[in-house]
């Protein structure tokens, strides 16, 4: 499996947002996008997901333009995992996976026996089998994240798109749901997430890519091409860049005068 | 309560509930019929029974009340239907099967009917195509509604809707006090009391026809409830399944509206009632609001004939009853969801 976007533009009326995007990642990898807001990252998989229209260039999934493909088709290849939310009904757990089994039942179905299984073996991959009775909105915020991570396993798809997953967790939560998604792309899985949190790009991306108004600033390994300068670039303020040599770790603090500086403006 | 077993005894319980009113119904009115008489005569219409009871009986029971109970069942079911899947459609459970204006429109359709007095069967006709014009306007509307497509319709239900409300409230200004206005004024009110086996020909096909489609795609209104784009990425599209659902609905609120008058409430409140019985998911929580809208409005109408001297409307009786309930089930509705 693999994705593929050449020259992607797209305007929402006169405000062009992607200005000439081109990548390409093959499955098995976390490639984590950066970017300050409105730099078009949701604009991006929004496009690749089929739910804007009017965008100009080439999305590639496979060698099949994305563009001449039916929901239901789109839905067998890309599946998308959204910022955890509310919801105004109620569902189970189980439930809830079942729905990512819908773009494989006939056009009146209903989830049979055979979806039950896949939504079973979804919530297994990710190690939450025990909430398959639990009410979706009675489990904590991580919880729902990961039943969402178990809908889109159900769709069964290779491609798997998340946007800011971790947005609304606590520090434990996040890391959790982090390393779940590290394992699926482990085995396998392209996924794609956005993300605010350069911590994270540094502990668990394959590949980063990076964002800036509307076009690729830099794409590739985060301890290559992560430096100072270039978080600087994206989020407009100071960053110093350290590493754990015997772990090879590199992680970033915002620098203090620059900090208070903002502050004090 | 998720227990797929407690599920299905409770799905049987709302079954047999609905036998017992259909069957109860039967036997309750000014004209009362013992339950002996009543099998006897049902029986009689497929073995050769000893006739022991009045001609009044058979025609009681045949032209007066078997009517009436079939079109209370099928318009409680069909409004609850339509009701719980408009609800899943504007992913909103305030929002009842009469948003999109269709029962405005039938309503001024019968208001111009009976303005013009052209007889029983053209009002519920006019009635019926002045409720489908209604939403055809909607969704002709909000198609130009570029920023929020479910808002777009509602936005749009509310115009067309008071558009028609203002046409009805001009035709009772204008229609002759002694016998147009009243007319108007208790068509409006909603009742089953005249209703005949025409009308029962007349609304069951479209009511019937709507419900299907509905409870065809109701695993899909479940995803549909997660909202337009996520639906989608799931493999749904969104406008596709909401105009047909929107279709069904119109038929069912039209053909319903076309017969008995307005009869409100049923299609907010019972959805709900469903919902505590059996829980969110629509693959049982539809058959479940229908078969308790079905229940429901064959023991109002009980009441409609039993509780006065004279007739109480039963849209009357169902704002009664379901005004005070709602209340009740907002009130207790944040416990009900940990």
């Amino acid at each position: 499996m693999e994705l593929q976007v050449n020259d992607l533009y797209f305007s929402y009326k006169s405000n062009e947002v992607l200005k000439g995007i081109s990548f390409q990642v093959s499955e098995g990898a976390l490639l984590c996008v950066l970017g300050r807001n409105g730099a078009g990252k949701s604009t991006l998989f929004r496009c690749i997901l089929g739910l804007l229209k009017g965008w100009r260039g080439q999305i590639l999934i496979d060698g099949t333009d994305a563009g001449n493909l039916s929901p239901v088709q789109l839905a067998e290849k890309i599946s998308y995992i959204p910022q955890n939310h509310s919801t105004a009904f109620s569902y189970s757990v189980l439930d809830m996976v079942l729905m990512g089994t819908t773009a494989r039942l006939k056009r009146f179905g209903n989830p049979g026996k055979q979806e039950r299984k896949i939504a079973e073996s979804s919530l297994d991959l990710v190690n939450i089998r025990h909430l398959k009775d639990r009410n979706f909105q009675g489990i904590s915020g991580g919880e729902q994240q990961l039943v969402l991570i178990a809908r889109a396993l159900a769709q069964q798809t290779k491609v798997i798109i998340m946007d800011e997953p971790c947005s609304n967790l606590d520090y434990g939560n996040q890391i959790k749901v982090m390393k779940a998604v590290k394992d699926l792309a482990k085995q396998g899985y392209l996924i794609i997430q956005s993300t605010h949190n350069p911590e994270h790009v540094f502990l668990f991306a394959d590949k980063v890519m990076v964002i800036l108004d509307g076009i690729i600033g830099a794409m590739g390994r985060a301890d290559e091409i992560l430096t100072a300068e270039l978080l600087r670039e994206i989020y407009g303020i100071h960053v110093n860049l350290h590493e754990i040599t015997e772990r090879r770790l590199k992680f970033c603090i915002p620098d203090q005068r620059e900090v208070s500086y903002v502050e004090a403006l | 309560m998720r227990d797929p077993k407690h599920i299905k005894i409770r799905m049987s319980g709302l079954a047999a509930l609905l036998a017992v009113c259909f069957f109860g119904s039967f036997l309750l009115g000014k004209y009362a019929i013992d339950p002996w008489t009543l099998l006897k005569i049902l029986l009689s219409r497929v073995m050769e029974i000893p006739v022991d009871w009045t001609v009044q009986d058979e025609t009681v029971l045949f032209n007066v009340r078997l009517p009436r109970v079939i079109m209370g069942a099928v318009i409680g079911g069909g409004l609850a239907c339509a009701g719980a899947a408009y609800q899943g459609i504007f992913q909103n459970p305030m929002v009842s099967p009469d948003i999109l204006g269709a029962s405005n429109g039938a309503a001024f359709g019968a208001a111009l009917g009976l303005f013009f007095t052209v007889g029983y069967k053209a009002v519920s006709v006019s009635a019926f195509l002045f409720g489908i014009m209604a939403v055809v306007i909607v969704l002709t509307i909000s198609r130009r509604v570029k920023f929020n497509v479910t808002l777009g319709l509602i936005l749009a239900g509310i115009m067309v809707g008071s558009i028609f409300n203002a046409g009805v409230s001009y035709l009772k200004l204008v229609a002759d006090p002694t016998d147009t206005l009243p007319a108007i004024t208790y068509w409006l009110m909603g009742s089953l009391a005249s209703i005949r086996t025409q009308d029962v020909f007349f609304a069951c096909p479209p009511i019937i026809i709507g419900i299907l489609p509905i409870l065809l795609l109701r695993w899909r209104l479940n995803v549909l409830t997660m909202g337009d784009e996520e639906a989608r990425t799931m493999g749904i599209n969104a406008r596709v399944v909401r105009t047909v659902v929107i279709g069904g609905a119109t038929l069912i609120t039209a053909a319903a509206v076309s017969v008995s008058g307005l009869i409100g409430w049923v299609g907010l409140v019972i959805p709900h009632f469903a919902r505590m019985i059996v829980g969110d998911d629509y693959r049982v929580m539809l058959p479940a609001s229908i078969l308790l809208g079905s229940s429901f409005l064959l023991v109002v109408d009980n009441f409609a004939r039993m509780l006065a001297t004279r007739e109480i409307p039963i849209g009357i009786l169902t704002a009664f009853i379901g005004a005070p309930f709602f209340l009740y089930l907002i009130l207790t509705e944040g416990g009900r969801q940990r």
